[in-house]
């Protein structure tokens, strides 16, 4: 009913490059909110790299002041104050980043290749593969999300790595879930059976026609779940169970619960801050990439 | 002469209930204003109707939404003009006056019948609501009303049928309760945006039939928005062309069809395939296609709008946009057309004699090899209850086919929707597997082959599908889509010469090389089409099942579909199984037809054969519903009673006969058989039916 504007587009489009990727990057480019993320990630990165070589924020358990000194900003060590005993919150909060983000990537890295590869054989197969999939993941997830990761961190014994694990392995459901539906729907499409009709191959056709059509979904879930595992270990961490003997923002808001009662604010704010804000940029940076790899929205 | 006019306006008593003048509706976006409708004015009068004509984005339907003041806000906007109802300007009107005349006085009927109804709610909760809104009738009275309206429009046991909800419903009949809404308030002016284009050709002609009856009876004014000439022809007395959202061309449905004065009405005109009885029997014609697609209207050229595609521009086209001026008319309906030039068509369709090898004569094609023979093909579904549940039943979607196709020849298939025909084809490539069968391609049985060995045997044969949006891969663009069937099946040694068979096909299909780079959405439905049979030809197959190719497609650009695969079947020698639910393009392309009911094929004859001699009462019913496309040919149909059986539970015997006109006792407890007519080896022509004639 309304024309659309692609014989415009269809101009310009002459003159790029024929690249999924290099039309993504161009347009990622112009997009400042998700540059700004990039920053941000970037940012969050390298601090975690920096004070895992301990260039920065070393040493981190060192007394630099009196208990619960407020934030000043007489010297960086000082600037969000101290804790209980006295060391520097800024200082925690950048160790804590280190954490965070392994936790977050690991456990998106782990998760979201299980849920793409079950989910899409579930989808395309059908059948009894389906049924076991389904069985499997129903059974998963109806055990109440928190207590599978307190059981598996205490099959696993406390500490980083069993954080990792857990995450990874309770995450993939909701992403399978999803991918399986869409295989279903795309399966049946004219272009599949068209893609059938020349001889491609099972293969083919589930990696190269419809995984990319819908590939959107592993990206939006590759930043919810790096939300979601920064969280969850701020719960698991908050439970005693989580990362142990290092400072992580689970840790801080754990021991800021008793504090806010005294008027301490300052860990609380520094954790929930650095949080907040590389939750935000996966966010957006998750948004815009949908955005840009759909050939559609240019 | 203005006296003469006058008395023929005095004598023409007809009330003018709707005048449209100068009306301007336009899109904005970030990349500037869209003029979708374009100064544009005519009139209704009751008991009339107006016929709106043009291709897909010319602007018919934004048209229509501006009379309801539809318009989705902000992005659209009712720029100027005037629409008086009775005297008064609709666009004058304070949004609660206007939402006293919607639905009441002025209603509309829209394309689809399944999305335009509310799942949720019961037929007869949805039509009571209107007349509860518009007339105050309390609960009772409304649904009263409401079992009224539904025996007007032929509904079967209203009092029943009103407690359905819109799932119960055939799409036949969703469309006779979507009128039946439209009606319930008595409206003045009723406006139906394509009503018949998502219906089957047997029930188009019921709900034609029932609109003109309507009209009639009510006194309404109707405007009638529709793509198919057929149609307009059929019910129409005055017809507005529209083009990139001008009124190009405006006249009595006789002046426009018997002397059209625009190029671009000639144009569309040609492209539609006429029958060949109705043709006077004249050879066998190429279809005379408009090149090219509606221009961008955000890049509208200088002068003339349809210039682009014209084959009678001269210089003065491109210089000024002409204004509508008017032509001695037949009728007191004055005829007017926007035109630099005074063009004058012969009358004659424009034949441009074109040999066409696949449909020679019957003994020609008697001769050929047998390139692929079907034998006692089936395809059956289990349809389960619930999980606990028992099966409910079988469905078969094909029952028992057989049919042998020549090499060279173009097999069509015709039935309804839901009749297996698209289940048919499928089942030939194995996409679907079929229950039972032989399926003998080159003396190989398909049946047996493993998978493996099935994918390689599929370079032989290959499928174009339906819906062009659908079958390409979004995320491809054409170079991938192009290369996917060359890299499968190793048809090349070098890039370069993978690259010359991609050009190669890009030629052969009237693509530029520049597509190559482009994503699928960036092509109009035609251009697509275009890609799909490119890439069904890269594996150089022998034969290609059409599976409605052309059905999603604007006249013009089906035109330059068909007239593709024509010539791509005469310079590569291949054998199609076209697929269509559109007797007339089935009837231009093919060489002999096979006429499909629930499954079976009930009929099947040479096009001559078939259409002028058909022997089944469905072929029969089929032929008479086609709409014909000159007014002065309006005729008697025979009108089929109800909609396809559910297959579930298909009818005992011939499985046609409770739809059938000549049934008799017989015919509900044996199933005929396909058998050949005359027993006579010369003759193709075989039918199923206890009683022919």
């Amino acid at each position: 009913m309304i024309p659309t504007y692609k014989s415009l587009n269809s101009i310009k489009n002459i003159y790029f490059e024929n690249n999924i990727w290099s039309h993504a990057y161009y347009k990622l480019k112009k997009n400042r909110a998700a540059i700004t993320s990039v920053v941000v990630i970037l940012v969050y990165t390298v601090i975690s790299f920096l004070s895992k070589i301990e260039w920065i924020a070393s040493p981190w358990d060192e007394m630099v002041g009196d208990s619960y000194q407020s934030p000043s900003l007489n010297s960086i060590k000082l600037l969000l104050g101290t804790d209980i005993f006295g060391r520097s919150v800024f200082y925690k909060v950048l160790h804590g980043t280190r954490i965070a983000m392994s936790v977050g990537l690991i456990s998106s890295l782990m998760s979201v290749p299980i849920g793409v590869i079950l989910g899409s054989f579930a989808g395309y197969f059908g059948g009894w593969v389906d049924n076991l999939f389904t069985w499997f993941y129903s059974t998963l997830s109806s055990i109440p999300n928190i207590m599978l990761l307190i059981s598996i961190t205490y099959l696993l014994g406390k500490g980083q790595s069993a954080v990792y694990f857990a995450l990874g392995a309770t995450a993939w459901v909701g992403l399978s879930r999803v991918i399986r539906g869409e295989f279903i729907k795309h399966k049946a499409r004219d272009y599949v059976v068209a893609a059938e009709s020349i001889g491609a191959s099972t293969y083919s056709k589930v990696f190269k026609h419809i995984l990319p059509n819908v590939f959107h979904y592993v990206i939006i879930h590759f930043s919810v779940q790096f939300m979601s595992a920064i969280k969850s270990e701020v719960i698991l961490s908050f439970l005693g169970l989580g990362v142990q003997g290092q400072p992580s923002w689970g840790v801080m808001i754990d021991d800021a619960r008793l504090e806010l009662s005294r008027g301490v604010w300052w860990q609380l704010a520094g954790a929930t801050t650095a949080m907040f804000l590389v939750v935000l940029s996966f966010n957006t940076l998750g948004d815009a990439l949908r955005d840009a790899l759909d050939p559609k929205m240019k | 002469m203005n006296q003469k006019k006058e008395k023929i306006l005095s004598n023409h008593s007809v009330e003018k209930i709707l005048e449209i003048s100068n009306l301007r509706t336009s899109f904005f976006s970030d990349q500037g204003e869209l003029k979708a409708v374009d100064e544009v004015s005519f009139a209704a009068y009751a008991g009339k109707t107006l016929g709106i004509v043009g291709e897909s984005g010319c602007g018919k339907s934004v048209t229509s939404l501006s009379i309801m003041r539809l318009i989705p806000f902000p992005q659209g906007k009712i720029i100027g003009g005037q629409i008086l109802y009775r005297q008064r300007n609709l666009l004058e009107l304070k949004p609660a006056e206007m939402r006293g005349i919607r639905g009441n006085e002025i209603s509309m009927i829209f394309q689809e019948p399944m999305t335009s109804l509310n799942p949720v709610f019961s037929v007869g909760d949805q039509i009571s609501e209107i007349i509860r809104l518009h007339q105050g009738l309390s609960k009772k009275e409304s649904l009263n009303r409401s079992i009224e309206v539904l025996k007007w429009v032929g509904i079967p046991a209203p009092e029943k049928r009103v407690h359905d909800y819109p799932h119960h419903l055939s799409g036949g009949m969703r469309q006779r309760v979507m009128i039946a809404m439209a009606l319930s308030c008595n409206p003045r002016v009723l406006i139906a945006d394509e009503p018949t284009t998502a219906l089957d050709v047997t029930i188009q002609a019921q709900i034609l039939e029932l609109l003109s009856e309507l009209k009639e009876k009510m006194g309404m004014a109707v405007i009638l928005i529709t793509h198919d000439l057929g149609v307009v022809a059929e019910m129409a007395d005055e017809v507005v062309v529209m083009y990139a959202g001008r009124i190009v061309e405006q006249g009595s449905v006789r002046d426009i069809f018997s002397n059209p004065k625009m190029p671009y009405t000639k144009g569309l005109l040609n492209s539609i395939p006429t029958l060949k009885k109705d043709r006077n029997g004249s050879q066998k014609n190429r279809l005379v296609a408009i090149p090219g697609i509606v221009p961008n209207l955000l890049q509208l050229p200088i002068g003339c709008r349809f210039q682009e595609r014209c084959s009678y521009i001269d210089l003065i086209c491109c210089n000024k946009e002409p204004d509508l001026r008017l032509v001695l008319s037949s009728s007191e309906i004055e005829h007017k057309f926007r035109c630099a030039r005074d063009i004058s068509f012969n009358t004659e369709k424009e034949i441009l004699n074109f040999s066409q090898p696949s449909s020679g004569d019957q003994s020609q094609i008697l001769s050929a090899e047998v390139l692929l023979s079907v034998r006692n093909l089936s395809k059956e579904y289990l349809v389960q209850g619930s999980l606990f549940g028992k099966k409910e039943g079988t469905v078969r979607a094909v029952s028992e086919v057989s049919f042998d196709i020549r090499r060279g020849e173009t097999l069509g298939l015709v039935g309804e929707s839901g009749c297996g025909k698209s289940t048919l084809g499928r089942c030939l490539l194995r996409l679907i597997e079929p229950t039972s069968g032989q399926i003998i391609f080159q003396g190989q049985d398909m049946t047996q082959l493993n998978l493996k060995k099935i994918r390689n045997f599929r370079r032989h044969m290959q499928i174009i599908f339906q819906d062009p949006y659908a079958s390409l891969n979004p995320r491809m663009t054409v170079e991938a889509i192009l290369s996917e069937p060359l890299d499968i099946h190793h048809l090349y040694q070098s890039k370069q010469e993978k690259f010359k068979k991609i050009y190669k096909l890009l030629d052969l299909c009237g693509l530029r090389r520049e597509v190559l780079s482009r994503y699928p959405h960036e092509f109009s439905g035609g251009q697509r089409q275009r890609v799909c049979i490119a890439r069904a030809l890269a594996v150089e197959p022998e034969f290609i099942v059409c599976d409605e190719p052309v059905s999603a497609l604007d006249v013009s650009i089906q035109a330059q579909i068909v007239n593709l695969m024509q010539d791509l079947q005469e310079e590569l020698k291949l054998t199609y199984l076209f697929i269509s639910h559109d007797l007339k393009i089935i009837e231009h392309i093919s060489s002999r037809v096979a006429v499909m009911y629930l499954g079976k094929i009930v009929e099947m004859a040479s096009v001559e054969d078939l259409y002028r001699d058909s022997k089944h009462p469905y072929t029969k019913a089929l032929m008479s519903s086609i709409p014909v496309s000159d007014p002065n040919l309006r005729k008697q149909r025979v009108i089929l009673k109800g909609d396809l059986p559910s297959p579930l539970s298909p009818p005992s015997g011939c499985s046609f006969h409770p739809r059938c006109p000549m049934a008799q006792k017989d015919c509900q407890t044996i199933a005929p058989i396909l058998k050949n007519y005359m027993n006579n080896s010369k003759s193709c022509h075989s039918f199923s039916c206890h009683h022919p004639n």
